[in-house]
């Protein structure tokens, strides 16, 4: 206790209203910093070091579980799905190889009308941490970052099609925003008919609205939404969406018309970055997120 | 809740390092929205009962790695929590000998002013903002502040100090 006596009995320095005054400013500051895009990168990324042993032990146990769940498998559930796999393989290749000569036929095809050839996509398998990052958004944390080429705005795919993109990258892990979140919009076309669209997240997992499309779109249940790659940072081709229902009301400027995402978003575990064609330069990425992120 | 003596730092620092980790752990479906503010809730337990080790400072400092853990602007948490602390602190010696059920409702209200703090900021940074359901989570911190009380009172006496006053 003898200890304790010798404080003060008034706690020297700034006083608490200048204390609180200082840090208030200080964190106005950073935000405004940090709003205006990547003033403070080098910060997060230091941080993100900091805070990435939290999200590692956050994830441990679940992919704890997993690895247990695929290490203590018996052998005939391990025979089974080896046999499903194949089958599937068997079924992908024969696919692939009608793809091949398609995309001969495309790239010969470009070449007679001199536009230039999609440029192969090189694809990086990644895995989604199991970290609740903000319970009204719908982000997710990979666990590749800038280390391993992530960069801002690039897609994210799933087995099905796009998930999302990379909203910040950081030195090990990577944020993204999926393409349901509400303050996401995607640049999209019809595969059948080649109209494009642009489709905004509702905040539900399971769907997109298309809000710009006319009565008299021609847009029927069924069709299938594919990225159409004007935005710039998403690959062009790659599936998005299934429309579920059309609704054209004669009162109204634009038909209502609501599509579900063919990459099941709530359950993904694994997520492919996608490179396509050369890196973008600069601040390039950035514009073309702007562009990618809301109708103008 | 135990009186005024030091608690280690290690302590403190384990006990955030605890609330970030609850903050980020996933929860199934729906439960999610009920999330109690952890990191806010240990905040205030420790501006009331340790304010020598616990200062705006170090509630700021939490703020920002919360900020970088979730990825929001950075400083958002930071002055939410500087805001909290600063309540904490400024009523502390009412707060603290208020029985329990008072406690939690004084720990609401200052939930309340730290969810507006996050929302108006994220109304300003055009981030959506959630609706009422962010309002769940200030519900489920009262619900949860005398368990963090308890549960605190209970380790910080196991580590040899903070002699039980009662009441």
């Amino acid at each position: 206790m003898k200890e304790r006596d010798e404080k003060p009995l008034f706690v020297r320095g700034p006083s608490l209203g200048a204390r609180m005054l200082l840090l208030a400013t200080a964190s106005l500051a950073l935000m405004v910093l940090d709003y205006r895009n990547n003033h403070l990168q080098s910060i997060r990324n230091a941080l993100s070091v900091v805070v990435y042993p939290i999200r590692v032990a956050v994830d441990l146990p679940f992919s704890a579980t997993r690895w247990a769940g695929e290490n203590l498998r018996n052998r005939t559930a391990l025979i089974a799905e080896n046999e499903s796999l194949r089958e599937t393989e068997l079924d992908a290749r024969a696919r692939l190889q009608r793809l091949a000569a398609v995309e001969a036929e495309n790239a010969r095809l470009r070449a007679l009308l001199e536009s230039s050839a999609k440029v192969a996509d090189r694809v990086l398998v990644s895995e989604i941490m199991s970290v609740d990052l903000d319970r009204f958004h719908h982000r997710i944390l990979i666990d590749k970052g800038t280390r391993n080429g992530a960069y801002r705005g690039q897609a994210l795919l799933s087995a099905d099609g796009i998930v999302g993109q990379i909203t910040r990258a950081e030195l090990l892990t990577s944020e993204a925003i999926l393409i349901s979140d509400p303050s996401h919009a995607l640049p999209v076309e019809i595969n059948r008919n080649g109209l494009r669209a642009i489709a905004v997240g509702s905040g539900d997992l399971t769907r997109l609205s298309l809000p710009f499309l006319p009565n008299n779109a021609d847009v029927e249940v069924g069709d299938l939404l594919v990225s159409s790659g004007l935005g710039g940072s998403f690959p062009a081709g790659y599936p998005v969406g299934v429309i579920r229902s059309v609704e054209r009301d004669p009162g109204e400027p634009f038909a209502t018309v609501t599509a579900e995402p063919v990459a099941a978003l709530n359950r993904t575990r694994e997520v492919l970055l996608v490179w396509s064609g050369a890196p973008p330069v600069g601040d390039q990425d950035a514009d073309s997120q702007r562009l990618a992120e809301g109708p103008p | 809740m135990t009186d005024l003596a030091d608690s280690p730092f290690w302590l403190i620092a384990g006990t955030v390092l605890v609330a970030l980790v609850l903050s980020v752990m996933p929860l199934p479906g729906a439960l999610a929205l009920y999330r109690p503010e952890w990191l806010a809730l240990v905040v205030i337990y420790w501006c009331l009962t340790c304010p020598e080790r616990f200062g705006p400072g170090v509630a700021w400092t939490c703020g920002i790695v919360m900020d970088a853990l979730h990825g929001t602007l950075l400083g958002q948490n930071a002055l939410a929590l500087l805001l909290i602390s600063f309540l904490a602190l400024r009523f502390r010696l009412q707060v603290r000998i208020f029985p329990i059920a008072q406690q939690s409702f004084t720990v609401a209200l200052m939930l309340a002013l730290h969810t507006f703090v996050l929302i108006w900021i994220d109304g300003v940074a055009d981030v959506p903002i959630g609706g009422l359901a962010r309002l769940w989570p200030v519900l489920a911190s009262a619900i949860a502040w005398p368990l963090v009380v308890l549960g605190l009172d209970r380790v910080r006496e196991r580590n040899g100090n903070g002699a039980h006053v009662p009441g």
